[in-house]
């Protein structure tokens, strides 16, 4: 849907449908995952840059045509890897589709949720090298498992699983600034087979224990270092999440 | 892409402003992986290809298509993108003064080759999407037949737990051998095929002694040994073997032949188990009592076929351990022990009673003694007499407990006369028997306990404690009138039912005499009428009994 929402051919009749369904109940969706999309590309770009890191594992759900985390992070380095998580048996197909012949990239078939089997998948395939910094990527990830799951504990276990030196990428849906478009939402995604959760500033804060947020912290994605200055629809788009990253000190 | 403008496009200055605006516009429709500088890189060249295109003579169309390819490329693919790029474009081009006919050419030729390059892009990615599809539809149904896989095993592993479980609940832990249950369920499948069968039933001898002197643990071994032995004895016949309970084993042979003779498996078992055997250091030499049953002639009830091979396993172990005897179909036989297994139920419900019934003087046909007697009454077959109540006691071992339970009871029919109580064979032997009759209670002057089997000692220790003894079933055995003062003997019922045959009335008498001066007076059961009272007053006997006796019909 993502892709759909993305302008891309890679979805179903179903994600269209409901895309367009969403579309027309928060008509700045669209715009929204661009804004999402455009934070992840930042922060992937500013980990590079900045911190050195040359791993990543993406727990984010989906994959588009263009723009996905190992095209960016290896137009930077190609000596970087990338590994995916995906839930949905399809996307992990599709992900190898598109990952086919681009070494050092992999996708899992695995539940975020599994920490431990995730990382120790990742340390004993020789995915990710875990004695050395890895960027966690989070971004449209958190909001769609289930409202039971304890996040802070989910990130805290992938905390304790990388060295100093590790960021923790997230971005999260949220009702703080525009409720009445988040709930429009919520009721939308929540007959669809994806519901989603949104979570105050706080509580996104507070998934960041054990990091040290880099500045500005846990903000909208206009604010986080952006390249340019947001236009008004991206504006209000980008109101409906909180984004951060944060380094494991 | 890259050449330089060569005919009289916007100035850098514009196409550098088109380009900032086209890149901000077009970012916000559509999410174009790349720094905004680098958009705006891109865009500008770009912007001036269809500047290029534009002003080239004739119009170069195709340059322009090549354009819109490229927007799709950089992903300018979101919903109002093109809408955007036109307008930019269309705008830019307006401002250069090109003449509108060829504004609209060039800015249609974009939108072809955007729309074109779109429709392919979504063609493949549906292709791949399709793909995709198709994949994990295989590989889930290769998860579906792999955890199919992994179900057999699991199904595999539980039915080979499930078998081991029927394994232990069907043999005996200690030897591995089938157990009673499993041995039995095989008897009655063989039984049902109708072929004929031998079943052993062996008890090793001296289990017992071996637990005792060289420990529980040797006995187990003991056990083990057996085991093997006996399946090594019948390895090459047609047979199973089982372990009953603790030197217990039970050998099921299917034959061929009808009848066959139980003696040379028997020989071969013995062989088997007369190897000596080492047990923890110590030589152990291993022998079996064996009891033997056959159908036919049995019927085809294994369970009264295992008991008939119990019985005769008992039979054998009376005639001295090491023998072995074959039972035959009884079915008075077995009805006897239907009722021996019922009596202690029988008992428990109170249907067993004590009566007791007076011996009278012959020679004045006064009551002088009370007899001390068991009653069972049977609901189908009525009242049954003391002796069949003990012989059927004795066969359950229940006549121990009896003969305690009539000791006690003894004392509510204590009336003028003295009372006589006569013991089953198991209590007799046993030296409980003098704690039986100290709890009692019973006044040793006025009790006389009568014995089948004079044991010596306990005796002694009757005479000791000063109640007077008595030994019935006697058959004229003076010895045991020798070694302790007998107060009375009573006749064996054989003999007394045969004393009118003219020798055994002889040898009565002789008997009747010896008994007299010895010191003991003679009792005779089970006299009916005044002729026989008679005969046996004449004869020399002293007291009577009889299922009359109390009406003084003697």
């Amino acid at each position: 849907m993502l892709d759909y929402l993305l302008g891309d051919g890679r979805n179903f009749a179903a994600d269209r449908r409901l895309a367009d369904v969403l579309r027309r109940a928060v008509p700045d969706v669209t715009v929204l995952v661009q804004v999402g999309r455009s934070f992840m590309r930042r922060a992937v770009t500013h980990l590079l840059a900045a911190s050195g890191v040359r791993q990543f594992l993406d727990l984010s759900v989906g994959t588009t045509a263009v723009g996905n985390v190992h095209e960016v992070a290896r137009a930077v380095d190609p000596a970087c890897r990338v590994v995916y998580v995906h839930r949905d048996p399809i996307s992990v197909v599709h992900t190898k589709q598109l990952i086919a012949g681009t070494e050092r990239t992999t996708v899992l078939h695995a539940d975020p949720r599994d920490t431990k089997e995730i990382m120790a998948t990742c340390r004993d395939g020789g995915l990710l090298d875990v004695t050395e910094p890895i960027g966690l990527l989070m971004v449209t990830c958190l909001e769609l498992l289930p409202g039971s799951t304890n996040l802070v504990k989910m990130v805290a276990g992938y905390r304790r699983s990388v060295v100093a030196g590790s960021h923790l990428v997230i971005c999260h849906l949220t009702g703080d600034r525009r409720p009445a478009e988040m709930a429009a939402l919520v009721e939308v995604m929540r007959a669809s087979s994806d519901p989603v959760q949104p979570r105050t500033h706080e509580e996104v804060h507070r998934l960041f224990t054990g990091f040290e947020l880099i500045p500005p912290g846990v903000v909208v994605p206009g604010r986080w270092h952006a390249e340019r200055q947001l236009g008004p629809t991206e504006q209000a788009a980008a109101a409906l999440v909180h984004v951060g990253v944060g380094r494991k000190p | 892409m890259t050449k330089p403008l060569h005919n009289a496009g916007p100035a850098p200055v514009e196409l550098d402003k088109l380009a900032r605006k086209w890149a901000y516009l077009v970012s916000m429709t559509s999410y174009i992986p790349l720094p905004h500088k680098e958009i705006e890189r891109q865009l500008r060249e770009l912007a001036h290809e269809v500047f290029a295109a534009a002003e080239a003579e004739p119009l170069d169309t195709d340059r322009a298509a090549a354009v819109g390819e490229q927007l799709v490329k950089l992903h300018c693919v979101g919903q109002s993108s093109l809408r955007c790029s036109i307008d930019v474009l269309t705008a830019g081009l307006l401002a250069e003064s090109l003449p509108g006919e060829r504004v609209v050419r060039v800015v249609s030729a974009v939108a072809c080759g955007y729309t074109e390059s779109v429709r392919w892009q979504t063609v493949e990615q549906q292709d791949g999407l399709s793909q995709a599809l198709l994949e994990a539809v295989r590989n889930a149904e290769e998860g579906r037949r792999d955890s199919e896989t992994r179900h057999d095993a699991a199904v595999t592993e539980l039915s080979l737990l499930r078998s081991e479980l029927s394994h232990q609940l069907l043999h005996d832990v200690l030897t591995a051998l089938p157990n009673r249950q499993f041995f039995t369920t095989r008897l009655e499948q063989v039984l049902n095929t109708g072929s004929p069968t031998t079943v052993y039933q062996l008890e090793v001898n001296g289990l017992g002694t071996i637990h005792d002197g060289l420990g529980r643990q040797a006995g187990a071994g003991l056990l083990r040994i057996v085991a093997d032995r006996l399946k090594g004895a019948m390895a090459s016949r047609h047979a199973m073997v089982a372990r009953f309970e603790e030197g217990r084993f039970a050998i099921l042979v299917e034959t061929a032949t009808p009848m066959l003779d139980p003696a040379p498996v028997i020989a071969t078992i013995d062989a088997a188990l007369a190897e000596p055997a080492y047990l923890d250091g110590h030589t152990v030499v291993l022998s079996a009592t064996t009891g033997v049953v056959q159908s036919p002639p049995y019927g085809a009830d294994p369970v009264a076929l295992l008991h008939a091979a119990n019985l005769a396993l008992r039979r054998a172990k009376e005639l001295g351990a090491g023998r072995w005897t074959r039972v035959v179909p009884d079915q008075d036989d077995w009805h006897e022990l239907r009722l021996a297994a019922t009596l202690p139920g029988a008992w428990r419900t109170g249907q067993v009673r004590v009566e007791f019934r007076p011996q009278v003087r012959l020679a004045d046909g006064l009551p002088v003694r009370l007899d001390t007697r068991l009653r069972w009454e049977h609901a189908e077959l009525g009242p049954l007499p003391h002796e069949r109540c003990v012989a059927l006691a004795e066969r359950t071992g229940f006549g121990t407990r009896l003969g305690w339970w009539l000791l006690d009871q003894a004392e509510a029919w204590l009336e003028d006369l003295p009372l006589t109580v006569a013991v089953p064979p198991s209590l007799a032997t046993d030296p409980a028997l003098l704690e039986a009759v100290c709890e009692s209670g019973l006044p040793a002057e006025r009790l006389q306990v009568s014995v089948p089997i004079p044991a010596p000692t306990v005796l002694k220790g009757l005479a000791a404690m000063g109640v007077g003894v008595a030994v019935h079933d006697w058959a004229g055995d003076v010895t045991c009138l020798s070694d302790t003062p007998v107060q009375a003997v009573r006749l064996a019922p054989h003999l007394v039912r045969r004393a009118a045959e003219p020798l055994i009335g002889r040898a009565v008498r002789d008997a009747m005499a010896l008994a007299h001066e010895a010191g003991a007076v003679v009792v005779v059961d089970g006299i009916r009428s005044g002729a026989e009272a008679d005969w046996w007053r004449t004869a020399g006997a002293d007291l009577a009994t009889g299922p009359n006796a109390r009406k003084g019909a003697l």
